[in-house]
């Protein structure tokens, strides 16, 4: 993933015990999870997006863990990021945590239906929809009085649209309408959505219809923003 | 300044040449909006499938739509002629440059999506709108959603 500080690699997250998680602890992950710190407590880039995961509950990160170790393992070295300095040196990451790191898990809003605090839970802290949907500032931290409000450089390297309420947004799509979406990929308009929002579907399919029915209610419930715009390029000088 | 025989011919040429281009860049952006609105007749057919599936419209509907889309589909890849990428018309075109350098790949989706049309057609004629609903999702993914993600831009949105 490129991005305005380096070169991000995802890294080996089977259970291979030399180049992947299999040498970790529960509790390790756990805390990668909650905390973003690794293995030997060293911090992690939020390109791995923790700042969302943070908010799922200690049951649903073990399961995740118990998966995890059921894929077979893969004895394939991890690529190291390709990062400009500062950013290259980890410790930085500490400020960055302190600024945009709150540690979950994600409390239910009290006098929200179940359904919506079900549907916060699974798009905040589980689906992680706003790590792409929303814009960044400078620092590569989410922009949350804008969130939803679509980014220009998404995780796929493409815009990620808007998905607030607002008419150059979702607006106009129902609630089944954006439930259809996640179990098919299908827009009202018959359009289907590629790239990285099909590799999403490709998760939310597998969804029970009352979860992907209370993303939708709580997605919709965003409040409407204005779409993010592109950066223009800086003028030249002289 | 005076242009001898040959200098006269060549101005004609130039002047030609740039009433050739002007034209042919005319064709191209009447081409890439007549590409949007058959990719948009594309939808309108996945449309009328999916409001089969959930009750919503008639079998023939459905019929009428596969067909029309099994047609479409075997004429995808003629609609994207070089030069036309969002490459060459910026702001116009919204298909990736992708789709020449990695051709092959871009017609065989195509391909994929006219078979996986084709028998769709055999699930609408013979199956229940559950299943046709179970079809035109698997349509969606491995013909429309394969191609959107590599060789479609998004444009601003």
């Amino acid at each position: 993933m490129t991005t305005d500080f380096g070169t991000f690699y995802p890294p080996n997250i089977t259970p291979d015990k030399v180049h992947g998680i299999g040498s970790w602890t529960e509790a390790q992950f756990h805390r990668a999870l909650r905390d973003g710190k690794g293995k030997d407590g060293e911090y992690l880039y939020p390109a791995f997006s923790y700042p969302a995961f943070t908010g799922m509950t200690d049951q649903d990160i073990s399961d995740l863990w118990a998966y995890l170790k059921t894929v077979p393992p893969s004895a394939q070295p991890s690529k190291p990021h390709d990062l400009k300095f500062p950013f290259s040196f980890r410790p930085v990451l500490l400020g960055w945590q302190i600024l945009f790191l709150h540690k979950g898990p994600l409390e239910p809003v009290a006098g929200k239906s179940a359904e919506w605090n079900r549907g916060r839970y699974l798009a905040e802290a589980v689906a992680h929809c706003g790590e792409c949907h929303s814009p960044r500032n400078a620092l590569g931290g989410i922009d949350d009085k804008h969130a939803y409000a679509g980014n220009p450089d998404g995780g796929d390297g493409q815009r990620a649209p808007n998905i607030s309420s607002h008419p150059k947004g979702i607006g106009k799509m129902s609630e089944a309408d954006l439930a259809e979406l996640l179990n098919t990929g299908a827009t009202p308009e018959g359009d289907y959505v590629g790239g990285g929002m099909a590799l999403v579907v490709d998760g939310t399919a597998k969804l029970s219809a009352a979860d992907r029915k209370a993303i939708a209610v709580y997605i919709k419930s965003v409040p409407a923003q204005e779409s993010t715009q592109a950066k223009k390029p800086a003028p030249k000088k002289g | 300044m005076t242009f001898g025989k040959w200098g006269k011919v060549a101005v004609a040429a130039l002047g030609v040449a740039a009433l050739s281009s002007a034209v042919f860049a005319q064709d191209k952006e009447a081409l890439v909006k007549n590409r949007i609105d058959f990719m948009k007749g594309q939808a309108a057919d996945n449309k009328a499938i999916g409001d089969y599936a959930k009750g919503m419209a008639t079998k023939e509907a459905a019929t009428k739509a596969i067909n029309d889309l099994i047609d479409r589909s075997g004429k995808i890849v003629a609609m994207f002629p070089a030069g036309t990428s969002s490459t060459d018309m910026p702001g116009k075109s919204n298909a990736k440059a992708a789709i020449w350098t990695d051709h092959a790949k871009f017609v065989e989706i195509a391909k994929t999506l006219h078979d996986t049309a084709v028998a769709e057609a055999d699930v609408i004629k013979t199956g229940t709108p559950e299943a046709v609903g179970a079809a035109q999702a698997n349509l969606g993914k491995v013909g429309c959603g394969a191609c959107h993600g590599p060789y479609r831009e998004k444009l601003p949105g």
